[in-house]
């Protein structure tokens, strides 16, 4: 895995646990901070 | 071009001072305002990503972030202006007390494109106002609900997640707040419920706090009021479509933009320094810890269920 100086990631596969953003992407936006 | 980074997400303290002091909180409110050099960075990091973005995500956190509003709507007219020179999707979000929560800034933030809410309440009047005062030590509640109020009154198109704090002693107080919400919100859908226990975030009064420790307790009286909440006929927020909780920290693509310009995973574990992964500098360049930045993602790598849904292992949840 490797990071560029503006924060894009390298050397990952595209499935990733994307998370929210995949909800976002999917779903619409959707606020932060419901786990914790 | 990786699709990972196709879309981004940035989550922002505009300030990390609040008109709150709840009970419960984990902040230190040390650090005012986002520094100029911060918010040319945040703009600087935009435009360098703008070509390659399908979605950028910004999240308002805090501190209370309305006491910011005026670098809110900066950042926001520049996103704005990104997008659609370049044609991504901006969407924007806002975890507030809400206290601030106006109509006139409701409609400000809601045409700046801001357009989701989380707002928290710890009971009806009598209980919410012994957990939630302000920093002067006065009353919350009918600041907070007259607000929502105001919105439910509008025609604005946003969406608001009622958030209720379960705790050891407030059951009876959530249940008369839900009938009050049923009363007042029932039938408009941009509200909705969201209920969760009341949790230990590392904050002074954590020994004191009355926090419901079994696991199995804390599903059995959030399944009770979702279901009374349901009853009485109040949409229920459900956080997680997916088979398994990803928090915003195990992603790749996510970033905490503290006020000092120090970057973070996790908006909670503020001050352990594993959690400060870097800076951002004002040419919006981000200098990043590879190794620490890999602490926080090491659940994209192993799969493991609780690694992704709380890399800081505040709570080790039981996912079927």
């Amino acid at each position: 895995m490797e990071i560029d100086s503006y924060g894009r990631i390298y050397g990952v596969s595209d499935d990733a646990y994307n998370g929210l953003l995949e909800e976002l992407l999917n779903f619409g936006c959707k606020v932060i901070n419901m786990i914790c | 071009m990786n699709r990972i980074n196709k879309s981004l997400q940035l989550i922002f303290f505009p300030t990390e001072e609040c008109n709150f002091r709840c009970k419960y909180c984990y902040e230190h409110f040390e650090i005012g305002r986002m520094r100029n050099e911060v918010i040319n960075g945040i703009k600087n990091l935009i435009k360098e990503r703008e070509r390659d973005l399908e979605l950028l995500n910004l999240e308002w956190f805090g501190g209370e972030p309305l006491l910011a509003f005026d670098i809110i709507r900066d950042i926001m007219n520049f996103a704005q202006e990104s997008a659609n020179k370049n044609g991504f999707v901006l969407s924007s979000g806002m975890t507030t007390n809400a206290s601030l929560f106006t109509k006139s800034r409701q409609k400000q933030l809601i045409s700046m494109g801001i357009t989701d809410y989380q707002v928290s309440f710890d009971g009806d009047l009598d209980m919410h106002d012994m957990y939630r005062v302000t920093r002067r030590g006065t009353q919350t509640f009918n600041i907070i609900y007259n607000n929502l109020l105001e919105f439910h009154s509008s025609n604005l198109e946003g969406n608001i997640v009622i958030r209720i704090h379960v705790n050891k002693k407030n059951y009876d107080s959530l249940e008369s707040l839900i009938t009050k919400l049923s009363r007042d919100f029932m039938g408009d859908s941009r509200f909705s419920l969201f209920i969760k226990s009341l949790e230990k975030l590392g904050g002074p009064n954590d020994q004191i706090i009355p926090i419901i420790e079994d696991e199995e307790e804390i599903d059995e009286l959030v399944r009770s009021l979702g279901k009374y909440a349901n009853k009485l006929g109040l949409k229920l927020y459900e956080p997680n479509k997916s088979d398994i909780p990803v928090c915003y920290a195990a992603s790749f693509n996510s970033y905490t933009i503290r006020a000092t310009g120090e970057i973070s995973k996790c908006t909670v574990a503020l001050y352990d320094t594993r959690n400060t992964i870097g800076r951002l500098l004002e040419d919006g360049k981000m200098v990043i810890d590879k190794e620490k930045f890999a602490y926080w993602v090491r659940g994209q790598f192993s799969g493991d269920k609780n690694e992704l849904s709380c890399p800081y292992a505040f709570k080790q949840i039981n996912i079927k």
